[in-house]
């Protein structure tokens, strides 16, 4: 178990909060990379070249990043579940976001504008009740005569893509984009039934764990008992072959913006899409009531050979895990994003970005607004206020650094958790590099 | 060149935003488990299987249990008797003139019916005369298909008879005034009637099928036995006081006669090496067996007979802790009985000791001590454990227990508890010692960190086991087979 909740905190540093609640990006139309929540936008130049660019978030609720992480006095990096459980509510959440794109480019082409990119995405959460790092932080003494609900929906995938982008001016003042995106799933963990509860009675402290569970692995997760946890995660075995041509799926973005004098305002629907995963795939599926009183041996215990060990093994069996090789599908989330941007003078523009995401039947939103200041034509910065999660209130920023035809930038929703992360519920930042050609006007 | 290039991405958002997260190491946290170990019903008998293998607990009609012990079956068979039939013949008989008889049966036999199995009845003589005879020799006690054993020879004048036989096989010896006769007539070629030399009879080989007639004192000699009463093996101090304990002698009897078995040993052996002789009225008269009659030939009857606390002091001599019963039985012919009867060449007597203690008693402080080998490898990284035990008890006797942990080379690490502790009540039982109503007793074994370390490496526990009946042993109480001891543990372990 320990294990398991190590990897999991191994995957969420590299993927997913809540859906990636960039607030900013789709505000910054110079940024190559804001093409990317809206196929509409695109820039003025006659070639853009995205070189790397990187996005990452993470975030959790109730207990702070230091909280769940702590340096020992040995030196050795700790996850802390005790003193993060002390913050933690009834049910709580863990999420992560993981952005890659390795290049990209556009080009005009007349009144089309061609773009393509290639990059590796993750995301990632977990909704959790507060008992389950209980469990494991405290064990099943405090809930002795009670019923600990340890249900969760983990959702935890990885997909590279390859997305042609389309955007046309029709006329002025309107850009209409679509683009196609060829996926490969590199991983996958997710739930898809998600109830489990432990029942401690008070006698004697029979168990009984009461589940309707499933759990679809693809690639490298392997369940092999309780008995080889340390091998669940077979990292060592990814192999190149593993992006490729595997855990095919398809996804499409639709977007539109529309000029009127210094406003312009977008519509974009994101990731209409889905995976089918299909490589090393394993069904995990309990159901059912799973009861251990103990093990009927008291004449043993009577006998010769005084052993409880082998009460610890019924223990661990008592889990009927079925194992099947199913092939499965994932939805993406699907996002959708609204913006405003209005320049309040040649230096001075202020926007509005309103996000939602639909995933897992729930809609979670994000609103932000920003106010961007063109300090010199080669340097420009913004400030940024974003509402979502717990607690709600972000306060951000960004950089435009244009050397020629160079460009470097840098985004966060929040500088507080990059000062002092410790404390912080929300970790999320992006920077990348470009190059633009002049502007085809 | 492109999956380094993914490679040394990765490697940068390792190094800067996640270090800490991809650095960890491990989980700060000190669970407490608790989990069930056993939940099982024990009847007295399970417990009792658990300690010996050997120990026979049997179920009385009404249910009530009883330890039971079985010595040795000793046999004698009839061929003692037809040994004995044997050596009173003479290997060799000289017939000193044509009607010569002698004696059959002796002052411990009196044979009335003789069958044989087996043998030959060899005969030889020398005509002195000096005409040819014609000898004709007849043995009207010795009959086959109930015609006398005859026969007739000529030899020439001084000559030997050449060695003759009588094939014995299905013959049947029916004694006259408790002898056998022998008549010969010889005539020679002048029709006179004369007598012949060296005239002799040698049995040979004989066998019987079947004896008929009286054995005055015969002894069916038994042979000094013992038989181990293990109850006590394990004990250390305390007692045991059954109500009715009983030593039973069965016999098994194919031999047509009365008889009576004498013991001639009868002891215990005690726990404190004391002997013990079991005294009884019939320790000196014996007592008489079931035999067959001559309608039941062929048939064995049995006889069970049974030293009680009424007809001898084994209640006394049982409750000083018995270890073994040391035996000697011998069977005799009733004596004066002078009734004929029979044996066959199948029938046997045989027998054997029982020791039986039904658990109907007093138990005050009985303690026996066993080791057990102990595992506490799956408790490596607790720091504590607790155990609770949770016994409900239809068993009026009662539990108290100490154990010893000891280390691979069985030096003492720690004990179970700080001084022994009753961790099953005894049930409450009515004024015959019946259970009325389960007992329930919680207790709680705790093993701090500084405890369990002490006894984290035991290999070995020595567990010295205490038992009381109800009242601490004031009341004698009953085992029945359906009562029984349900044991529960848990444990709570923290790491």
């Amino acid at each position: 178990m320990r294990n398991i909740l190590l990897f999991i905190f191994f995957l969420f540093s590299f993927f997913g909060s809540q859906a990636q609640q960039e607030t900013q990006l789709n505000l910054l139309h110079d940024v190559w990379q804001s093409n990317r929540t809206n196929p509409a936008l695109v820039p003025d130049s006659k070639l853009s070249i995205g070189l790397p660019s990187f996005y990452n978030s993470i975030y959790f609720s109730g207990a702070s990043f230091g909280d769940w992480i702590r340096e020992n006095e040995e030196g050795k990096i700790m996850l802390t579940p005790n003193r993060a459980i002390e913050q933690l509510k009834d049910q709580n959440r863990i999420t992560g976001a993981l952005q890659l794109e390795t290049i990209s480019l556009g080009f005009w082409r007349g009144k089309v504008h061609f773009s393509a990119h290639h990059a590796i995405r993750g995301q990632a959460w977990l909704d959790f009740p507060k008992t389950l790092p209980q469990l494991i932080g405290q064990g099943n003494l405090p809930f002795v005569g009670k019923t600990m609900d340890l249900s969760h929906n983990l959702q935890l995938f990885a997909h590279s893509e390859l997305g042609l982008g389309l955007a046309i001016q029709p006329i002025e003042q309107l850009r209409v984009g679509g683009k196609i995106k060829f996926l490969n799933g590199i991983a996958d963990i997710s739930t898809t039934r998600n109830q489990l509860s432990l029942k401690t009675e008070e006698e004697i402290y029979q168990l009984q764990l009461t589940t309707d569970y499933q759990m679809n692995t693809s690639s490298f997760f392997q369940y092999n008992g309780f008995d080889d946890l340390n091998n669940v995660v077979s990292v060592n075995n990814i192999k190149w072959s593993d992006f490729l041509g595997v855990n095919r799926g398809i996804a499409f973005d639709f977007g539109v913006t529309l000029t009127a004098k210094k406003s312009t305002l977008g519509l974009s629907l994101l990731d209409i899409g889905s995976i089918k995963w299909n490589k090393n795939v394993n069904n995990y599926r309990t159901k059912g009531i799973f009861e251990y009183a103990g093990l009927d041996i008291a004449r043993d215990f009577f006998n010769d050979s005084l052993s409880i060990n082998q009460s610890i093994d019924s223990l661990k069996t008592i889990l009927d895990i079925q194992t099947t090789n199913t092939t499965y599908q994932t939805n993406l989330p699907t996002r959708f994003y609204f913006f405003v941007n209005h320049k309040l003078n040649d230096r001075l523009t202020l926007g509005t970005s309103f996000y939602s995401t639909w995933y897992q039947e729930r809609l979670r939103s994000a609103l932000g607004v920003q106010l961007q200041y063109q300090f010199t034509n080669w340097l420009s910065a913004g400030a940024h206020y974003s509402i979502y999660n717990q607690p709600a209130h972000h306060f951000g920023g960004n950089f435009i650094l244009n050397l020629g035809a160079l460009q470097l930038y840098g985004i966060t929703n929040g500088f507080f958790p990059l000062l002092s992360p410790n404390k912080a519920n929300n970790f999320n930042f992006r920077v990348g590099l470009n190059i633009g050609l002049p502007s085809v006007k | 060149m492109l999956k380094l290039f993914y490679l040394l991405l990765l490697l940068l958002v390792i190094n800067t935003a996640c270090s800490k997260l991809l650095d960890i190491e491990g989980i700060e946290s000190d669970p407490t488990y608790a989990f069930p170990l056993i939940n099982s019903t024990v009847t007295l008998r399970d417990i009792i299987a658990g300690f010996d293998d050997n120990t026979s607990l049997l179920v009385e009609p009404d249910g009530l249990l009883k330890f039971f012990y079985r010595g040795d079956t000793i046999i004698r068979s009839s061929q003692e008797v037809f040994d004995g039939i044997n050596s009173a013949i003479p290997p060799f008989i000289p017939v000193i003139d044509t009607a010569f008889g002698f004696p059959i049966s002796t002052s411990t036999i009196k044979v009335d019916l003789i069958r044989f199995k087996n043998g030959q009845l060899d005969y030889t003589f020398f005509n002195n005369n000096s005409n040819q005879i014609k000898l004709t020799i007849s043995l009207p006690q010795i009959l086959k298909n109930n015609v006398p054993l005859s026969r007739t020879h000529i030899v020439p004048a001084f000559s030997n008879l050449p060695m003759s036989s009588f094939d014995l096989n299905g013959v049947e010896l029916r004694p006259l005034n408790d002898s056998i006769y022998f008549n010969y007539s010889a005539i020679d070629d002048n029709n006179k009637n004369v007598k012949v030399n060296n005239f002799f009879l040698i049995p040979r080989n004989l066998d019987f099928t079947y004896f008929e007639g009286i054995l005055a004192s015969q002894i069916f000699a038994g042979e000094l036995d013992t038989l181990e009463i293990d109850f006590y093996k394990d004990w250390i101090n305390g007692e045991v006081l059954f109500e009715s304990p009983t030593v039973v002698i069965n016999i098994q009897n194919s031999f047509g006669f009365p008889a009576t078995a004498r013991v001639r040993v009868l002891d215990i052996i005690t726990i404190n090496d004391d002997r013990l002789p079991l005294e009884s009225p019939f320790r000196q008269t014996g007592f008489e067996f079931n035999y067959p009659s001559f309608q039941e030939k062929g048939k064995v009857k049995g006889t069970s007979f049974v030293f009680n606390s009424k007809n001898s002091n084994i209640g006394e001599v049982v409750n000083a802790g018995p270890t073994a019963l040391v035996y000697d039985i011998d069977a005799v012919p009733t004596p004066n009985a002078n009734v004929s009867g029979f044996i066959t060449d199948s029938s046997y007597f045989a027998y054997s000791i029982d020791a039986e203690f039904p658990l109907w008693g007093r138990a005050s402080n009985f303690s026996v001590s066993d080791t057990s080998e102990i595992n506490l490898s799956n408790f490596d990284k607790a720091t504590s454990l607790q155990f609770k035990i949770v016994a409900t008890n239809k068993i009026p006797l009662g539990v108290t227990l100490q154990g010893v942990f000891l280390d691979a080379n069985n030096r003492p690490l720690d004990s179970l508890f700080a001084k022994p502790q009753r961790i099953i009540a005894p049930a409450d039982v009515n004024a015959q010692g019946e259970v009325i109503s389960a007992s329930e007793q919680i207790t709680h074994v705790s093993f701090d960190n500084l405890r369990f370390n002490k006894i984290r490496n035991a290999k070995k526990m020595i567990l010295q086991t205490t038992f009381d009946s109800t009242n601490e042993g004031k009341v004698a109480v009953k085992v029945f087979d359906k009562q029984d001891l349900s044991i529960k543990i848990g444990v709570v372990a923290s790491f």
